[in-house]
């Protein structure tokens, strides 16, 4: 594929060096705000919990990830999927873009359109990457600066952003078809029934695996509603 | 105020430090990311030509880039500290908001407090870890795992996984937060923006892919209502009456900046 350099073994060096790096950079992350959490007083064992729900939860969309993966690869071979799905890229985007950059160049399969490719699809993601760079200090300290000023506004306008989120993706999921709608829906009893169980039970663990439970049964149950929609 | 007091007045030392570390953190990664194709075309000499090149950048340049710039917008107040490492794996909708969104629930903390941004770049970043070495055993075990992953059923159920998260959501978006406030009456500023993009949609204006844009333009709108509301008293903040909290402060100097930034 690509006169071999698609899956190069330098592009696979290449792609683990960076990777490795994402870890480094995603552990030092994690020790230093597990610490302060530690500092504000959290309790270990509230932290380990949130953690394993954390964890528990990021298998089933990372396996989505690793279904685009395989998409991917069919295209462009292992390393470059493995690489932009691992780092900036979401499943979705890779998979419009990689298809847009073939189509681009019309299927050509030479080196020199396989490196196009991977610089148009880097140079594509630019906006995610100095985005934050350049607004994230500004957005994320003008929201806490209103605290000073006006806690309560402050307290809605952090509510704010979510309930945007919301009335945007709850309509557009409803209103996209039918299958979505249901899933969303059972999804929604499901979380609401797990819920009151691990209330009621006072199961702790039941809590921290509501969401991936939730999203593993909703997901499940779309097979049905694709069947009767 | 001046605007460099006001810094030093809102953001505690770890996300001083978040800020600094995942600044400079995402300008070497963006270099290596662009190194990589660099490298490929000078190794191999198949650096392409400069139209070549142009007719391939154009077309994703113009698609991708509003949509990077909304995403920013809109998603980087709920994630806080742990902004640079969500944006730098990834994944943001479907992964790295509900980690974190799900860790301050569970910890009882609430959203833009310096403990509820310690907690979500801790998730952030477990998740991250998560991810990378699922993908990794997903390369590992290409062959055996394709045909199980990519069986119909399986498919079919990964493309409803934004449904069935935002499912999960609900509940919560209804009810009232159970961290140390309570918003009383915040439904009522997602009226009028749940109206406009439910007639978008159904119109056919609005569709699944442009979230990012259509959540820059009803942004300003629901931050306009909220803003009537709080000030007519129709959305107010209270004291959560049955909060509990899940820890006490221990440490004098995390507590003290914890005020210095409230």
């Amino acid at each position: 594929m690509y006169g071999g350099v698609a899956n190069s073994k330098l592009l696979y060096m290449l792609v683990i060096i960076g990777l490795i790096a994402i870890l480094a950079f995603s552990f030092t992350f994690f020790k230093k705000a597990y610490n302060r959490c530690v500092e504000y007083g959290m309790d270990k064992g509230m932290l380990k919990g949130v953690i394993r729900s954390s964890l528990l939860f990021s298998v089933v969309p990372s396996l989505a990830i690793v279904i685009g993966l395989f998409s991917l690869s069919a295209v462009f071979d292992i390393p470059w999927p493995w690489w932009r799905l691992s780092v900036i890229g979401s499943v979705g985007y890779e998979l419009m873009a990689g298809n847009m950059a073939a189509t681009a160049l019309g299927g050509a399969q030479d080196p020199s359109t396989f490196c196009a490719i991977m610089i148009a699809m880097t140079l594509g993601v630019i906006a995610w990457i100095w985005g934050p760079i350049i607004f994230g200090k500004k957005l994320g300290s003008g929201v806490k600066a209103e605290s000073g000023k006006n806690p309560g506004w402050s307290m809605v306008l952090n509510s704010t952003f979510w309930t945007t989120m919301m009335c945007v993706f709850i309509p557009l999921l409803i209103f996209g078809d039918p299958v979505q709608a249901a899933t969303l829906f059972t999804s929604a009893v499901i979380c609401m029934v797990l819920g009151i169980i691990a209330g009621k039970m006072k199961w702790r663990w039941l809590n921290e695996c509501n969401l991936a439970l939730t999203l593993l049964l909703g997901m499940m149950s779309s097979l049905i509603w694709s069947a009767i929609f | 105020m001046s605007k460099k007091e006001k810094k030093k007045y809102t953001l505690d030392p770890f996300q001083e430090w978040s800020h600094r570390f995942g600044r400079i953190g995402m300008v070497l990664f963006f270099i290596y990311m662009l190194m990589i194709p660099v490298i490929i075309g000078t190794v191999y000499d198949c650096f392409p030509d400069v139209p070549k090149l142009l007719s391939t950048c154009v077309g994703i340049f113009l698609t991708f880039v509003p949509i990077g710039i909304a995403e920013t917008i809109s998603y980087t107040p709920i994630l806080g500290s742990s902004t640079y490492l969500a944006f730098l794996t990834g994944n943001i909708m479907n992964l790295k908001m509900p980690v974190a969104q799900n860790a301050m629930k569970i910890a009882k903390v609430d959203q833009g407090t310096p403990e509820g941004d310690a907690i979500s770049a801790m998730v952030v970043a477990a998740s991250s870890i998560m991810t990378v070495i699922i993908i990794a055993i997903g390369v590992l075990f290409i062959v055996p795992l394709q045909p199980i992953l990519t069986w119909g059923p399986v498919k079919t159920a990964t493309d409803y996984m934004l449904p069935a998260l935002f499912g999960s959501f609900l509940l919560g978006f209804f009810s009232k937060e159970n961290g140390e406030y309570q918003i009383h009456g915040k439904l009522k500023g997602a009226i009028v923006p749940v109206i406009l993009v439910s007639a978008g949609a159904i119109a056919g204006i609005f569709k699944s892919g442009m979230e990012g844009l259509i959540i820059m333009i009803m942004l300003p709108i629901t931050l306009l209502g909220s803003y009537i509301l709080f000030k007519k008293g129709k959305i107010t903040v209270e004291k959560n009456p049955n909060y509990v909290p899940m820890f006490q402060h221990n440490n004098e100097e995390a507590a003290a900046s914890k005020e210095k930034a409230e």
